[in-house]
């Protein structure tokens, strides 16, 4: 079956974020509770919901002795440049520009002092201080370059295809408000796709931080009720779900059809993680 | 106290474990224990910590030098889940306040593992409790009496119910189960992809093995892609 190869040190998988910093992501965010002048930008919105999902895939790799490499990770920045924003560490230059994830726990930027709340056991809830590590801040300037970013992560996982063809095909998620200004990227998104390994063909994931207020939208199975082209179009470049992730999407509650694609629109920053979680969250991960 | 009382029970008893393949031992993340005080029952017990857990294999021998060390047996999981809480806490504690943010970040999610326990009494009557997905095979004249909590391969799923190492997570439910042995009698516990594969292939052939075929076995099935790649354990305990 498709999409089933074990995930482990000796095969890995890969996984590239694509994250939009072009000039529109200053824009406020149009799924946050707040509105006008204390909405959060779409760009301040991305980078906290990118660096918790960084943080996320780390502590599944994490164990006391240390972070195993089950991922590698490559993140670019797309808007002023099309970028790699995180580079390998000496000795992995040649591998292409994905980095251990064990590299990337050790290297965050910072690490913030966040109030966590969580159950108290009695019912209640208390606060505890917790470190949040911050790899990426918010940052908008320019166009939006999806097409070159597309074709770039296209390199990056054809690479790493060459070196791992059996392994767990690679993930994409590409994190945007759409508004491509290079070109028509269904079309790169396709290409992007139709590169596999033996278990499948590469993933592609879209989310969706639009400045719009229409309701959030999950692992939609039509475009038809999607609020604009733009929603359409992004849904459109996203790969179907996986049997195992949808599954994995079912047991956290989530109505998933049978043609649920891995999308997200304007969904809010904790329905943004939850998604992540579990599109990140193959079952066989050893 | 009469002659045969202070006998044990057992002929034989028998741990056989493996950490998954491609692993070091010490990455090994179940557990299994058994005691046999003369005059007593004999208590056993496996636990498969969970990979996705840091240190899951303290938590999982937490949990089974509770069960068979505290003489009760862990008939009530509730009562005596605290007690092994916290010394999983005391374990990771000191540990983990050296680690980096990663691993602070981890145990503050606590560690969770499958649990399984067997008491067998002298008088001739067993039971056993379980959470999550460790199996029970109970074996007599080369046929399989019972097969416990699954009786199915397909039955076993990745995401089973789980002991967690924090209070403030509620006790899943605890099954049971209880049945009468006799001399002769052999039972199996085993964690759960070595469960699923001896359900498919007949655990009878469990009797069989030593350290060398349990070993060569394991690497065969799993090399045919008939065994999940896991740490496999099996407590083997052939009565008087």
């Amino acid at each position: 079956m498709a999409y089933s190869a074990e995930i482990s040190r000796s095969a890995p998988t890969a996984f590239v974020f694509l994250l939009d910093q072009s000039a529109s992501m200053q824009d406020a965010f149009g799924g946050a509770e707040e509105r006008g002048d204390a909405a959060p930008s779409k760009a301040r919105v991305l980078a906290d919901v990118v660096n918790r999902l960084l943080q996320n895939l780390v502590l599944r790799c994490a164990k006391e002795d240390g972070v195993r490499d089950y991922f590698y990770v490559g993140v670019v920045g797309y808007g002023e440049r099309v970028q790699p924003l995180v580079r390998p560490a000496e000795g992995f230059a040649g591998k292409g520009d994905l980095v251990p994830i064990s590299h990337l726990a050790e290297r965050p930027l910072r690490l913030e002092e966040r109030l966590h709340r969580m159950p108290d056991g009695q019912g209640g809830t208390t606060e505890r201080r917790v470190k949040f590590p911050v790899w990426f801040d918010a940052h908008a300037r320019n166009g939006t370059p999806m097409c070159q970013a597309l074709d770039y992560a296209t390199q990056m996982i054809r690479a790493w295809i060459d070196v791992h063809p059996r392994g767990f095909p690679p993930i994409v998620i590409n994190v945007s408000d759409g508004e491509a200004t290079d070109g028509d990227p269904l079309r790169f998104a396709h290409r992007l796709r139709s590169f596999a390994t033996d278990d499948g063909e590469v993933l592609l994931f879209n989310v969706h931080l639009s400045a719009s207020s229409a309701p959030a939208v999950e692992l939609p199975d039509a475009a038809a009720g999607l609020p604009d082209k733009d929603a359409r179009l992004l849904f459109q470049m996203s790969s179907l779900l996986p049997f195992a992730m949808r599954a994995a999407a079912e047991q956290e509650g989530y109505a998933v059809g049978l043609d649920a694609r891995g999308f997200v629109f304007n969904a809010d920053p904790g329905a943004l993680v939850r998604f992540l979680e579990i599109g990140t969250r193959p079952s066989n991960l050893r | 106290m009469s002659e045969p009382d202070s006998r044990p029970l057992f002929r034989d008893v028998q741990v056989f474990a493996l950490p998954k393949v491609g692993h070091r031992e010490e990455e090994y993340e179940d557990a299994a224990a058994w005691m046999a005080p003369l005059r007593g029952p004999l208590w056993a017990a496996v636990a498969d910590g969970a990979t996705e857990a840091a240190f899951a294999r303290d938590w999982a021998q937490c949990l089974v030098a509770g069960f068979v060390e505290e003489g009760r047996g862990g008939d009530s999981l509730g009562e005596q889940l605290p007690a092994w809480q916290a010394g999983w806490r005391e374990a990771v504690g000191a540990r983990a306040q050296r680690l980096p943010w990663f691993a602070e970040a981890k145990v503050a999610q606590g560690a969770y593992a499958a649990f399984l326990g067997l008491t067998l009494e002298k008088e001739g009557t067993w039971h056993a409790l379980a959470v999550g997905d460790c199996c029970l095979f109970h074996l007599r004249d080369e046929a399989v009496l019972t097969s416990w909590p699954f009786t199915d391969a397909a039955a076993f799923t990745h995401r089973p119910a789980l002991l967690s190492s924090l209070p403030e997570h509620a006790l899943p439910p605890v099954v049971r189960t209880a049945g009468r042995w006799r001399a002769g009698d052999v039972f199996l516990l085993a964690t759960d992809a070595l469960a699923a594969w001896l359900l498919r292939t007949g655990p009878i052939s469990a009797l069989a093995f030593t350290a060398e075929t349990f070993a060569t076995d394991i690497a065969t099935a799993h090399r045919n892609g008939d065994l999940r790649n896991d740490d496999v354990t099996l407590v083997r305990i052939e009565l008087r």
